[in-house]
């Protein structure tokens, strides 16, 4: 078994939206969908962030 | 005030604050200040006293998910103030998770062998993102009330 930490990243980004969402929204539909949606744009940002990070390690 | 009392007196704290919300509180209020104290206990348990029963029932199942996970990585233990001081403010959080940590008494998380030993850090993690959480969903209450009183206040208006 792997012991990347990235096991456990999805899962808590993924419950920390849809509890975020809940508390917003009545609509199982609008809840799940926003859940992925910003669960999506959090990762894609950190994804980002990380790779400018690298670069400007690597290159600068 | 050592770091082993500090979840005693916050249990203490809520459930003063249950009790005189059900008392001093005015009558329109006394529910929701009820469901706001014993949203803290329970995760959850805040949105069903409003009748807002599905949204308990997801929101408890979540945090219980977190919480079971988090503590099973890290042994069965309550994060302790050496561990890590943000992790173990965080778990307090919610009642249930300060009740099962003092029940689980050795107050000092470790891996258990099956784990590798640096996902230690991710479980406590899941335990302090439970009752964090729950503050959020706590908080969530006034909301879950205001949407409940509002269909109703536009019936009476017509």
């Amino acid at each position: 078994m792997s012991d990347s930490y990235l096991w456990f990243y999805f899962p808590l980004v993924i419950a920390i939206m849809a509890v975020l969402e809940i508390c917003r929204h009545d609509d199982p539909r609008i809840i799940i969908r926003r859940s992925l949606i910003n669960s999506a744009i959090l990762t894609g940002v950190l994804a980002g962030g990380a790779l400018v990070l690298h670069l400007l390690g690597r290159y600068l | 005030m050592s770091t082993d009392s500090f979840g005693v007196v916050l249990s203490g704290l809520m459930l003063i604050g249950l009790l005189f919300s059900t008392v001093l509180f005015e009558p329109a209020h006394r529910k929701t200040g009820a469901a706001f104290f014993l949203g803290w206990f329970v995760p959850g348990a805040g949105h069903f006293l409003l009748g807002r029963r599905v949204k308990a029932a997801a929101l408890f199942l979540i945090l219980a998910l977190l919480y079971v996970v988090g503590l099973s990585i890290s042994g069965w233990r309550l994060v302790s103030f050496d561990d890590n001081p943000f992790y173990y403010v965080g778990q307090f959080g919610s009642g249930v998770t300060t009740l099962l940590g003092r029940l689980l008494a050795e107050p000092k998380a470790y891996p258990l062998e099956k784990f590798p030993p640096k996902w230690i850090d991710p479980g406590m993690l899941y335990v302090c993102v439970a009752g964090l959480l729950n503050v959020v969903v706590v908080m969530g209450v006034f909301n879950a009330e205001r949407k409940a009183v509002a269909p109703a206040a536009e019936g009476e208006k017509k």
